[in-house]
This record gives structure tokens, sequence and C-alpha cells, in this order.
């Protein structure tokens, strides 16, 4: 019979749990079978897993930390977080990055599609949007970059031909950047919209 | 949807507009609109100390000049933003250019003018 191992936080020894079918998972104390699901308010860390090998066919909600050493695989369903301004927070890459691994260096960190008028037509990570002219927008980052170092990728919509560019005589801070709208021969000129994103270390 | 937007008049009369990010999941749930603005308002001046003790007024997002096509000529009214027509044209960026067609008499100068602009001047 397999068998999963169970740590429960604030115990010196593991609860062992056999196992006792797919879906269903016999417990001791800390966590609630109901047939098909696992539910507990306590700490779950998982150590082992690929070793020890732990199927649940059914749906498992932590209230508290879960902490799983080895490998996780969903095969069925999304994978949902709750409400409560959950987040998954990515490892830093190290080396070559895995082929489709998600890091905490290519999550896009801030983006906004702006007005004409500097107003916010939707956003992530933004304060707010400053309208110094023409075609002259400052975007003010929520959570700061770590530093002034982080990429901003900035397009104009429009049916002229305008041009936009960072401004460099204001070099983008940890908290803002400023975007220029101008025609060919540099004078400010309002797009219709600005779309701004911008990634790095924060 | 009109919006309560923070008007900084700066050192030379021209006007910073700042516009509050309302969107729903840039803020937690229960926040009066007008609010949130104000602690928006804070952050984007709190990472702007070049703008800290300019002179400030909100006002609503609707009573802008409803155009902006004299967008450099916005200036603060009696309170209200309005667009003066008496305030001076920004310098065209190649104005240096402009004058000097303006300034040549012949062709040999208005050819000078010509190459300066194709070398990008």
């Amino acid at each position: 019979m397999r068998r999963i191992t169970n740590f429960l936080t604030g115990l010196l020894t593991p609860t062992v749990i056999p196992r006792a079918g797919i879906g269903r998972i016999l417990v001791a104390s800390g966590l609630t079978d109901t047939g098909t699901a696992i539910t507990t308010g306590r700490d779950v860390t998982i150590t082992g897993a690929t070793t020890v090998g732990a199927v649940i066919a059914g749906a498992v909600t932590a209230t508290g930390t879960m902490s799983v050493t080895g490998a996780v695989t969903v095969n069925t369903g999304p994978l949902t977080l709750g409400t409560g301004n959950p987040a998954i927070v990515p490892a830093a890459v190290s080396g070559t990055p895995a082929q489709h691994g998600l890091y905490r260096e290519n999550v896009i960190k801030g983006w906004v599609k702006a007005g004409v008028a500097a107003n916010v037509i939707d956003s992530f990570n933004v304060s707010g949007l400053t309208d110094s002219g023409t075609g002259d927008l400052t975007v003010t980052w929520d959570r700061d970059f770590a530093t002034g170092d982080y990429v901003i990728g900035s397009m104009l919509q429009s049916d002229l031909l305008i041009i936009t560019t960072i401004l460099n005589g204001t070099a983008p801070s940890v908290g803002s950047c400023r975007i220029r709208s101008l025609d060919n021969t540099g004078t400010g000129t309002d797009p219709v919209f600005y779309h701004v994103f911008a990634v790095g270390d924060q | 949807m009109a919006t309560l937007v923070r008007v900084l008049t700066q050192p030379d009369g021209s006007l910073l507009v700042i516009h509050p990010a309302m969107t729903e999941r840039s803020r937690p749930p229960g926040i009066p609109d007008s609010v949130w603005a104000l602690r928006c308002f804070e952050r984007v001046l709190a990472k702007h100390p070049e703008w800290q003790g300019l002179p400030a007024v909100d006002v609503q997002s609707d009573t802008l000049p409803a155009t902006r096509a004299l967008r450099d000529k916005w200036r603060l009214t009696g309170g209200a933003v309005r667009a003066d027509p008496a305030v001076p044209d920004r310098p065209h960026p190649r104005q240096g250019l402009l004058d000097a067609v303006d300034r040549a008499n012949t062709v040999p100068e208005l050819k000078a003018v010509l190459r300066q602009l194709l070398r990008g001047a």
C-alpha cells in the first residue's frame, strides 16, 4: 500500500496517513476527509512527494501554508487562487531558464492603457498618470522597481505616423517613467491611447 | 466618467494634471472614489519630489477644457483650468532651421539649409 506522509506544523513526529484509494484519504487529525476533498485550517507539508507518491483525486483546500518539496502536477481542472489577494511568487532564475518556466524576472510588473488626457483606461501596479503637456505622459508605479534599470515597452495607438520615446532627460526612476509622443519634427503630439508596460526586478 | 484630478502649477505657469488609477484592481474594495483618488495623488507626489510644494487644486476631470488643441496653453484661472491663447507657442524643435529658411535670400543659402535638413540637423 502506498503511503502518504503528512507533516503537520507543530507536531514533533510526522503523521502517517494510509491511503485507501483514489479520491479517498483516511486521516487521523488535522485533516477532514470528506471523501473527495481535503480541508484543513492548519499548515500542511508534504515531503518526498516524488518518491512516496501523493495522488489526490479530489480537491485540496489549505487555509494555512501548504509546502510541497516534490513535484506537483494538476491533471484536470484549473489551479485557482481564492480571494484575499493571494499571489504566486516564482523563484528567481539562475542560469539558463527552464523552457516555458515562470520566473520572477519574466513577470510583467506593471502596465497601463491611457487615454489622450492621461486618463487611466486600465492598469496594473500604477498609482497615477500625469499629463505634463501635449504628448507627454508620466507613469508612476505603485510598487517600485529595485533599480532604474528596468525595461519599459511603450506603444502609441494612433492613425498618424508618430513615434514614442522614453525620455532620457528625466531618466526612469524606480517609481516612475516619462513617455513622449512626437511627430517627425520632434514636436509633441497626442496619440489616441498610450500603451506602456515594464519588466524588471522589484 | 469624471474623476477627481489634481492640477499642479509649475513655476512657468504651465500645468501638470495628475489622474488617479481608479480601476477596481488597483484598490482594495470598499474605498470611496474620492478617498482613493487622494491616496493616489499622495503616492504620485511621494515619488516626485520636484512636484512637491507646487500650488495644487483638485478639480473634476470633466471641468478640464474639452479640447487639447491648446493643451500647452492651459493655465489656472480662478480655480479653473482654461486655455489662454495669449500664452506664446512653445518653440519649435527645429526653430533654428525655420529661422535659417527665413534668413536665406539666395539659392546657395537655401541649399545650405536643405543640406542641414537632409543630414538630420
